[in-house]
């Protein structure tokens, strides 16, 4: 495919890599690790040859299932590693499990120990908690038994004491009558119950036992941890007086219902000291229990945490082998697996190396076998990328995939696609900041790698040799318009601008006069701040804009015609790509040779007037609008050339086609290479295929195709005005905010207000002219470039080549 | 004496016409001159590149190709803003406050 002139070998990233189709016959013995070889080079796309079966009949779902299980007993231990608050931690022992069965067993082992170890913490902490709330029973209740005693003491001696008064109440002779046997014997209930509760609780006591029910609560300061909930909660301590069976019945109840818990209670009043301190033995206990359990639990998530990354590995590569070999076609006849995929040319011999190793440390008898086939399939696309082409060639492929071995204009993005965002840019102070950044991330470039960033945050980084370059180029058109946060300096020469006279009588109404060379370097500083800056500057800019527009549409249609070489196709050579460009430079070619020799000369020509009268009325006379001699004749020439361009473009090329496909359709077969290219070709416009044309698909398509440029053309040439929009908006935001803003400030003569200035001058800048203006330009640029530059030769219907790796594998899984 | 006058302003004007073609020549001499400067700078950046960064045929031309592409974009960015400048139809008309 494309034969190389000595001279040029080809250029990386020009054209994407030469890939093969090969076919690798590999038995069965060796199979899994000549897999594991290959994921470890990489470079293989193999393709599903068992496409049509389901995940479940294939030859390694049981092992595919298996991988799964250790993969989830995985996750349970990293669950429970964050829940402790560990963190896996690389070991630099080697590592002592390689074999997946061993690491299936001990994994297993491990979970049952794990989740064993669990349980019983659970239960351990459980009965720690019931203790505890027993404990608060138990004080609280017994302060309560207390007091009651005392004041019921206190109230019999006041009795016995026998005063007569007026207030010793009438019925107490007849309380004395009382039968012993007829007291009734009040029992008691107590617990705690939650304290949002409470109020209800004792509510629907009352109600319920028709008030037949005495309830004393008290508050607990401190929460509780409630032992069937495992959550710490605000609770009092109640004692519930009833009398009978029923009462209690329906008290048990309501406590069930409210989640209040019960505990029995001794109103003996020797046995609570006892008591109490037994319990607080028991707690001490337990508690020390609880802490040995944890810290063994601690101390085997922290062995697993050891490993964990390892067997986390080891497990996804399985995982990652398995995928892979059920893709491969079974062929028991001959005990081997049959395998199809796409190689770079350049692996060839790292792929059968790798083969040969496998083999060899499969102790296999036979050698697994590496064939090249012959296919009329398009491969996938692979670029070779380092870290800094990489990010590049994203931007392209964000668009679309390059057909394979088309010219991918990711090579030119690398200087083009910075340097039209700095146009657009153009500040060296803003530029400044922007390096300061990329520099920044540059540094931590190794810290960042190994981090998980944010989304943001994460296209940043990756984008960070963009922005790198992006800086540089604006620091270099920042220096151009002569714009540092809006101001100018004279940096390389003089101004070329002075007053007419000595006084500057005239500044304000006629204005300078250019009396010394030009300013060497940029534009003069003269003109910021002036009245007539803007008419300047957007004529200017607006010139500027075109001509960089028609030199990068230019720099397209040239890539075609390398493309149409590289694929012999003569026909787009001769019936596309000239007339092409004669199209395009024939008007706008010829727009930009009309601004440069206007610029040159100095002439008053109104450009506007000359290109449209050039087509509206071609043989008049030019007048005041004649830059060069001859000028009248040249026009009418381009003109002409113009007109038949069109059906240049439009006409032979699907008729040739059509000629084309005639002759091989009737000549029968030939020889493959030969024939190569104009087939390849007739693919590329008709997409049925060898065998079918269809003409009036295809004069269609041309005639699209050619509407497309005409029209392109002009439309095209109009949107590399955005340059100009853009840095216009760019320069007057920022002179707004150093003079509404910062000169303001300054003109104060107060340090606050000059401090609340400069702070708003740096929100405001980094707010919008750094971050929005940034990202504006840089979207601006991207559709230059996906649209204007590329839609004259890229084609981008390829598919992306994704190699077995085990290096992208965490990035599949996670 | 009318002779005289005569004579004197065509030499006035020979002498305008000199200095005035003097600063076009400047000018032009400018233009040039950072053109072969720019030229120097690129060929200097391919050399420097080939030698601390030589990576074999395929990467040295993509790195010849990438320089050679931000060279001529930087010459033409330059040479658009001075030559723009070179023969003004409009000065700088300064603002009344200041």
């Amino acid at each position: 495919m494309g034969e190389r002139r000595l001279c040029c070998p080809p250029m990386d990233l020009m054209r994407s890599e030469a890939m093969q189709l090969v076919q690798l016959i590999i038995p069965i013995e060796s199979a899994h690790l000549a897999v594991s070889y290959i994921g470890d080079i990489g470079l293989i796309q193999f393709k599903d040859l068992n496409a049509d079966k389901s995940p479940f009949q294939r030859t390694y779902a049981i092992q595919i299932k298996r991988c799964g299980e250790m993969a989830r007993k995985l996750r349970f231990f990293r669950n429970q590693m964050s829940k402790a608050g560990l963190q896996s931690s690389p070991g630099t022992l080697p590592a002592s499990i390689t074999n997946i069965d061993d690491l299936e067993v001990k994994l297993a082992s491990l979970e049952s120990e794990l989740v064993e170890m669990n349980a019983n913490g659970e239960k351990l902490q459980r009965s720690y908690n019931e203790l505890a709330e027993y404990r608060l029973v138990l004080q609280k209740a017994s302060d309560f038994f207390e007091s009651a005693m005392r004041s019921a003491e206190a109230q019999q001696r006041e009795y016995q004491s026998g005063e007569e008064s007026l207030e010793t109440p009438l019925l107490v002779e007849q309380e004395k009558l009382v039968d012993l046997s007829k007291q009734v014997r009040l029992g008691f209930i107590t617990g705690l119950v939650p304290r949002g509760k409470s109020l209800a609780f004792e509510r629907i006591l009352f109600r319920a036992t028709r008030g037949n029910v005495f309830l004393k609560q008290s508050e607990v300061n401190d929460p509780v941890i409630d032992p069937v909930s495992g959550e710490k909660g605000e609770k009092n301590v109640f004692v519930i007086f009833f009398s009978g069976e029923r009462a209690k019945n329906k008290i048990l109840k309501i406590c069930e219902a409210f989640g209040a818990n019960r505990y029995p209670f001794d109103d003996d009043a020797k046995k609570h000291t006892q008591l109490i301190n037994e319990v607080d033995a028991k707690l001490t206990e337990l508690k020390i229990t609880i802490d040995a359990g944890l810290a063994l639990r601690g101390n085997l998530l922290q062995t697993i945490g050891k490993e964990f990354d390892h067997w986390n590995l080891l497990v996804k590569k399985e995982k990652a082998i398995y995928h892979t070999l059920n893709m491969l076609s079974i062929d028991v006849s001959k005990k081997c697996l049959v395998a199809e995929g796409w190689v770079p040319v350049f692996a060839t011999e790292k792929i059968q190396d790798a083969l040969h190793r496998a083999t060899y440390d499969s102790n296999s008898e036979v050698d697994a076998i590496f064939q090249v086939l012959h296919t009329r399939e398009m491969p996938p696309t692979y670029f070779q990328t380092n870290k800094f082409t990489l990010a590049f060639q994203e931007i392209v492929d964000a668009y679309g995939i390059s057909k394979y071995q088309e010219a991918n204009p990711g090579a030119f993005t690398i200087v083009t696609f910075p340097f039209l965002f700095a146009v657009m840019f153009g500040d060296w102070g803003h530029g400044i900041c922007l390096l300061l950044c990329t520099l920044f991330l540059i540094f931590r470039e190794k810290k960042y790698l190994s981090q998980k960033l944010g989304d943001i945050m994460e296209m940043t980084f990756g984008g960070r040799y963009v922005i790198l370059l992006m800086a540089l180029f604006s620091i270099y058109t920042g220096l151009i318009y002569n714009e540092f946060f809006s101001v100018p300096f004279e940096l390389f020469a003089r101004s070329a601008y002075v007053c007419r006279d000595p006084e500057c009588r005239d500044a304000t109404t006629v204005g300078l006069i250019k009396s010394r060379d030009t300013y060497p370097f940029g534009v003069d500083p003269a003109w910021h701040g002036s009245r007539s800056e803007l008419p300047f500057l957007n004529s200017l800019k607006m010139k500027m804009s075109i001509l960089l527009g028609v030199a990068q549409m230019n720099l397209g249609i040239i890539l075609s015609y390398f493309n149409a070489l590289f694929f012999k196709n003569g026909l787009n050579v001769w019936f596309q790509f000239i007339p092409q460009m004669i199209f395009l430079n024939s008007l706008f070619g010829y727009l930009s040779v009309l601004i440069i020799v206007k610029w040159c000369t100095g002439s008053q020509a109104d450009l506007y007037h000359v290109m449209i009268y050039m087509f509206l009325s071609p043989t008049d006379d030019l007048g005041d609008n004649q830059l060069f001699p001859g000028q009248k004749t040249i026009q009418i020439v381009l003109l002409l050339l113009a007109l038949v361009s069109v059906p240049w473009m439009l006409l032979p090329k699907p008729f040739l086609l059509k000629l084309q496909h005639d002759r091989h359709h009737g000549a029968g077969y030939e020889s493959v290479p030969e024939t190569d290219g104009s087939l390849f070709s007739e693919a590329n416009h008709d997409s049925h295929g060898h065998g079918e044309f269809e003409f009036s698909e295809v004069f269609v398509h041309q005639l699209i195709h050619t509407i497309e440029f005409v029209l392109g053309a002009v439309s095209n040439t109009a949107s590399y005005l955005r340059l100009w929009a853009l840095s216009l908006a760019h320069s007057e935001l920022s002179s707004v905010f150093y003079e509404k803003v910062l000169l303001l400030a300054w003109g104060y003569n107060n340090i606050i207000i000059l401090v609340v200035g400069i702070v708003v001058f740096i929100c405001a800048t980094v707010g919008v002219l750094l971050v929005m203006e940034t990202l504006s330009a840089f979207l601006h640029a991207l559709r230059l470039h996906w649209v204007e530059f590329q839609n004259k030769f890229y084609e981008g219907d390829g598919y992306k080549f994704y190699p077995f790796s085990f290096t992208t594998l965490d990035i599949d899984d996670e | 004496m009318n002779s005289m006058i005569k004579s004197e302003q065509i030499y006035l004007d020979r002498i305008d016409r000199q200095l005035s073609f003097n600063v076009r020549e400047a000018n032009e001499m400018g233009f040039l001159v950072t053109t072969l400067i720019f030229l120097v700078v690129g060929v200097i950046a391919s050399l420097v590149t080939r030698i601390c960064f030589n990576q074999g045929p395929s990467t040295n031309l993509l790195h010849l190709t990438l320089i050679i592409t931000a060279t001529v974009c930087c010459w033409m960015m330059w040479a658009i803003v001075y030559l723009a400048q070179m023969k003004p139809l409009i000065v700088p008309i300064l603002n009344d406050t200041e």
